[in-house]
């Protein structure tokens, strides 16, 4: 072992049981760790890297076991020690930052009992001082009093920075993060990422970090190694593997992120196509909720055109697929939808009093695949549903022909309709949920944040078969995600809310190459992605970007409309 | 649905043994006209208390009735009431259950305020005061004791409904237009079937014993009619003398309370409903 | 935070509004005639009009739910139509003597099925486990008459060390029940213990399952330390509303314990009435449990209220979710 090495992972070999035969989850998997510096493992759901990462504190599910290869953290062979050196290694040498934080720590105490629980079941010193001193390490807000909150009381952010100062407590060599940032909003992320890439520097450790998105590896690590199915398919320098990958998998890997750095923008198309949708100062606000869920919103949508909604959660976004598919009660404002006739309807009443032919021109696919489809109904009854709801089909032989055809068309095929929907992958689920909507032949297609759960590369999927349907059925589509690089392949134009207001609504390549408003520059900056190393500052999400209340929308021309808040650009 | 009842031969030795005492005791139950050795009503002054001897295998009772006749004769009134009972609370509570979570915000807060307020009287209170006041006939224990257990069922199926109604499924229902019944009934009941089985069977456990406390109370079956809770309440005091009369009567009630809870727990762990977690509710 | 608890507090009365109001209808407004139906065929009429002026059953019924519901606030639930003593005075006696047997029974049964319900968890798939389910399930299939009827043959017929049976009536003091206070309670303890231990088992473990327990346990924190100080102070929460289920159903259970050991308590009273009919007693008996199982389910929640952090500032509504439930979860088998 090298000066610097600091841990050694050889060949290792992990499966379970399931039933009668072992499910392998890692095979073979060889990899070192050293001082100051930080591997990335990267792989799809099912890669075996979450189970990889945490062998090095010598921890496995139950059921699990390590068929072969060893994990050496120092000289010590992790799975042969004693349990007294083993709960020492746990947080004393290794330790870990999970996925979740808001699930990572413990509800019934305060945070600040929790850092000093772990350095306190290793024998170091655990005053109010050393606390204090964990919390600004890690840039929290009022260090001072803040350890005395209990966990709910934090926001995302803070919890995972709470996370953090609890693993770096104790001072360890090695530091394992398993996607430390997966459930946070884009801003806090890059935030996060770099206060680690800080802390490695300050406290000199090793770091694992574990992630599915190359682009948050891409932006901290110096390696990478990726993984599919539980094997290795390419190691090397982090510059490597991104410029000059050797294997094809990892090709498509960085193929299929998401980008909005050096990629041109999709072409802007000018569509002089009739409106369909528009909306004038709606105001939502759910059941006795003090405050307005979305105010004063304002959009318009033309046949075959798509327009993204993107914001941050809470922002609003999603409440405003809800009202339109007449799901959430709107206090205020006009909506109208107009038929291929030329007639307008009134879109803001609830589903239930909406006339037949609206509530079959607006249709909603959902975020969770795994929730969207009735698990005791086959894909083809699914489907067959709205045909017979809205009289799309009638009799027997109908509604199977129009099943196999929309199967067929979403990129399925026929012989799915029998499947159920425990039996389908998550990306054949979102299509058979897109299947199910285009069944009611609809006008407007509300999409919220479908490809959220998928893989990047089933996501990319999912927006090809949706940017084809899009224009072989002329289909307008209202597209709901938090992530701006996904928005920037499909969108025409692009809407960016905060606080339940629209900061900014402009199309994709103005929005692009002109941000005006601080929110959306704040946005862009921390985008991470695959060899777009720069993050902003550890601490961009602390800064607070206001809305003024009163402030108005101002037309800057060429469909760029921008909310007229502090540090607003209005000349360009 | 298919799916997931098609594991069903799969299920833990702990469920295969609970299925064979309650299916031991219902077919005894059924056959016990043919099985019972002596007529279970039958007085016999001269034979009382007698011993267990090859005639009367399990010995006599205070009157010199057939012990083992009467224990196996003895289920039929506890399982009859139980079955109807049973069916009729969870059939209920299912569909008030489901409303109530479908409709939410004051429809919810009625049904579940009157709800309460029925649990709020204990289930043997309730069923005493019913019973005192309507008299002991089968049709009015039915009724009572659904009466007295809908509430619970309503409660179970309501919190299961509810994770249900949230889903895409449902959502995509409701903007569809659809109706709240074809919404209950195509996706909404389908997906709380496991949960309203395993109540089934948990409940029945419960009914069993309530049936036979009243009985042991005196406000169920009416003497001579052999039941257990009755046996046990007649041959307790003659407990050192002719025990079999108090015994056998609580093995053949343990063996099938012990069958249903076996049963149930095996079922929820097949469909994955935690019973435990809920305690008695 | 205050407003949370009295608008728990405000359907509390509601509920017991709905429960004297189902009580009371249930046993006056039936089919027929009450005073007919409780003397029987033979009555003269005589009888029948007396104890029709005595119900006031000449009154309109919403009137006499009313008044009855008026004095039974101040607690006064009118004369016994069997002794002609107030109900009241009886009724208190009875409770206080219920009481006796219940309040230990509670607070040993709660305290040592948590204990095991914990244990068991902690210790799952080992003999320790097994043991406590196989027994908690067997507790749970066995009806309370039995169980007293057992204890009976163990402890008062083959080892005589405790009475069978109480021999003084309801005028008994403490002093003379003490002793036969055990084996109820004991029957009690049973009767209710196992449906705690089994839900305090099965929060144990999935407490133990939490990413926040591996998290504890992956920053070195020694096990026990990890059950006690993580897992146990928030998996005891979903028990509460078990263990309040189970105090209120105990009243359910006092009736056929004390009528096996001859005790003079509620339940003991209540089944002398349901044998007489005598109709104000027994609905003084079922709204008296009904103030018992709003009350005790009240204090539960108010202690999950005190004891869970989140609770206690989480009292808004909470948003309707908008976004990331993000990213391909992995499966860490």
């Amino acid at each position: 072992m090298s000066e610097t090495t600091t841990a050694r992972v050889e060949g290792l070999t992990v499966s379970y049981r399931a039933g009668e035969q072992r499910v392998v989850v890692a095979e073979d998997v060889s990899f070192q760790l050293h001082r100051g510096r930080t591997l990335g493992l990267v792989g799809e759901s099912g890669s075996g890297k979450s189970t990889v990462a945490r062998t090095l504190l010598g921890h496995l599910r139950e059921g699990s076991t390590v068929d072969r290869g060893t994990v050496t953290v120092f000289d010590d062979d992790v799975f042969s020690l004693p349990a007294e050196r083993l709960r020492k290694l746990r947080g004393g040498t290794v330790a870990l930052v999970s996925q979740n934080a808001g699930h990572a720590l413990t509800p019934s105490m305060r945070v600040g009992a929790q850092i000093r629980e772990a350095l306190a079941v290793h024998g170091l010193p655990c005053g109010d001082d050393r606390i204090v001193e964990l919390l600004r390490l890690v840039r929290l807000p009022s260090p001072e009093t803040l350890g005395r909150r209990y966990p709910h009381e934090l926001s995302g952010g803070q919890q995972q920075r709470v996370a953090i100062a609890m693993a770096v407590a104790t001072d360890p060599q090695i530091l394992v993060l398993d996607e430390p940032t997966t459930a946070l909003d884009v801003v806090t992320q890059a935030a996060v990422l770099a206060l680690v890439s800080d802390l490695r520097e300050q406290l000199g450790m090793a770091v694992l970090i574990v992630s599915h998105d190359l682009g948050v590896v891409s932006a901290v690590a110096d390696e990478v190694l990726v993984l599919r199915s539980g094997r290795e398919v390419e190691h090397g320098s982090t510059q490597q593997v991104l410029s000059a990958p050797r294997e094809e998998y990892t090709r498509e890997l960085i193929a299929a992120a998401p980008r909005i750095h050096g990629v041109p923008v999709p072409d802007g198309r000018d569509l002089e196509t009739d409106l369909i949708l528009r909306c004038t100062d709606v105001d939502i606000r759910y059941t006795r909720a003090p405050q307005l869920a979305v105010s004063g919103f304002d959009l318009e949508v033309r046949r075959g055109e798509t327009v993204a909604i993107v914001g941050e959660s809470g922002s609003g976004k999603s409440t405003i697929a809800a009202a339109l598919a007449g799901l959430a009660d709107v206090e205020r404002g006009d909506a109208s939808l107009w038929s291929a006739d030329g007639t307008r309807h009134d879109l803001l009443g609830p589903a239930g009093r909406r006339p037949v032919d609206v509530r079959r021109s607006v249709q909603l696919v959902f975020q969770n695949a795994d929730l969207a489809l009735n698990p005791r109904r086959t894909v083809g009854d699914a489907i067959a549903r709205p045909l017979k709801v809205f009289g799309r089909a009638k009799g027997r032989q109908e509604p199977r022909a129009s099943v196999e055809r929309l199967l067929t068309e979403v990129g399925l095929g026929p012989e799915f309709a029998d499947r159920l929907p425990a039996q389908l992958s998550g990306g054949q689920r979102q299509r058979v949920g897109i299947a199910r909507a285009l069944a009611a032949e609809p006008t407007l297609l509300i999409a919220d944040e479908i490809t959220t759960a998928l893989d990047v590369s089933v996501q990319a999927d999912v927006l090809a078969l949706l940017d084809d349907l899009r224009t072989r059925r002329a289909l307008s589509c209202l597209f709901i995600s938090h992530d701006l690089a996904v928005v920037r392949s499909v969108a025409d134009r692009i809407v960016v809310m905060k606080d339940g207001r629209v900061v900014e609504s402009a199309p994709t390549t103005s929005l692009f190459e002109n941000p005006r408003h601080p929110y959306t520059r704040t946005l862009l900056d921390a985008v991470v992605e695959p060899g777009h190393t720069e993050l902003p500052s550890s601490d961009v999400d602390a800064r607070v970007i206001t809305l003024d209340s009163n402030a108005a929308l101002l037309d800057l021309g060429g469909g760029h409309r921008v909310r007229a808040d502090e540090g607003v650009l209005t000349s360009s | 649905m298919i799916t997931r009842l098609r594991g069903l031969g799969q299920v833990t030795t702990g469920t295969k043994i609970g299925l064979i005492f309650v299916g031991f005791t219902v077919l005894v139950a059924l056959l016990a006209p043919w099985l019972a050795p002596y007529d279970p009503v039958a007085t016999d002054a001269d034979n009382a208390l007698a011993g267990a001897s090859w005639s009367h295998w399990l010995g006599t009772d205070q009157y010199g009735r057939d012990i083992l006749s009467r224990t196996i004769e003895g289920g039929r009134f506890a399982l009859l009431v139980s079955l109807l009972a049973t069916t009729t609370a969870v059939v209920v509570g299912t569909l008030i259950g489901a409303v109530a979570a479908y409709y939410g915000r004051w429809v919810d807060g009625a049904i579940t305020r009157v709800l309460d307020a029925v649990l709020a009287v204990p289930s043997v209170l309730a069923l005493l005061l019913i019973v005192s006041v309507f008299g002991n006939s089968v049709p009015v224990l039915v009724i009572a004791i659904a009466v007295v257990y809908v509430p619970a069922v309503a409660r179970v199926v309501r919190g299961a409904a509810r994770p249900v109604l949230a889903s895409g499924y449902v959502t995509a229902a409701k903007a569809r237009g659809e109706r709240s019944l074809p919404i209950i009934g195509r996706e909404v009941l389908p997906n709380i079937l496991d949960t309203v089985l395993v109540e089934f069977a948990m409940r029945a456990s419960w009914v069993v014993l309530l049936v036979s406390t009243l009985s042991f109370l005196g406000f169920g079956v009416n003497p001579p009619t052999p039941d257990w809770g009755l046996m046990i309440q007649e041959n307790r005091t003659a407990l050192t003398v002719a025990p079999a009369g108090t015994i056998a009567p609580i093995v053949a009630l343990s063996l099938l309370v012990v069958g249903l809870n076996l049963a149930a727990d095996g079922l929820g762990k097949h469909f994955g409903v935690d019973r435990a977690r809920r305690g008695v509710l | 935070m205050l407003r949370m608890i009295s608008t728990r507090v405000a359907t509390s009365v509601v509920t017991l509004f709905l429960a004297a109001f189902f009580v009371f209808f249930a046993v006056q407004a039936l089919p027929g005639d009450v005073a007919e139906q409780l003397l029987g065929q033979n009555a003269t009429e005589e009888a029948v009009a007396t104890l029709r002026e005595q119900l006031g059953l000449d009154t309109n019924v919403w009137v006499r739910f009313l008044e009855w519901l008026g004095n039974a606030v101040t607690g006064d639930f009118g004369t016994s139509l069997v002794s002609g003593a107030s109900v009241s005075s009886t009724l208190w006696t009875a409770f206080s003597h219920s009481l006796l047997i219940a309040v230990p029974a509670i607070v040993v049964g709660i305290t040592v099925s948590l204990l095991l319900g914990i244990l068991a968890g902690a210790r799952r798939g080992t003999g320790t486990d097994s043991g406590v389910s196989v027994l908690s399930l067997i507790a749970m299939s066995i009806p309370e008459f039995v169980v007293a009827t057992l204890l009976v043959l163990a402890l008062a017929i083959a080892i005589p060390v405790f009475p069978s049976v109480v021999l003084e009536g309801p005028d008994a003091t403490f002093g003379d029940l003490l002793p036969a206070i055990v084996l109820p309670c004991i029957t009690l303890v049973v009767a209710m213990g196992a449906y705690i231990i089994r839900a305090m088992r099965s929060s144990t473990i999935d407490g133990l399952a939490t990413e926040y327990a591996t998290t504890a346990t992956l920053k070195g924190v020694p096990r026990r330390r990890v059950l006690w100080r993580h897992v146990a102070p928030s998996a005891v929460l979903p028990v509460l509303p078990v263990v309040s289920i189970n105090v209120a159903w105990l009243l359910g259970g006092v009736v056929v314990v004390e009528s096996v050991f001859n005790y003079p308590g509620l339940g003991k009273l209540m089944i002398d009435s349901v044998s007489t009919r005598d109709l104000p007693v027994l609905q003084a008996i079922a709204v008296l449990s009904a103030v018992v199982y709003v009350t005790v389910n009240l204090l539960a929640d108010l202690l999950a209220l005190a004891a869970d952090p989140r609770q206690r500032t989480l009292h808004q509504p909470r948003r309707r979710r908008s976004t990331p439930t993000p990213v391909p979860q992995e499966d860490l088998r």
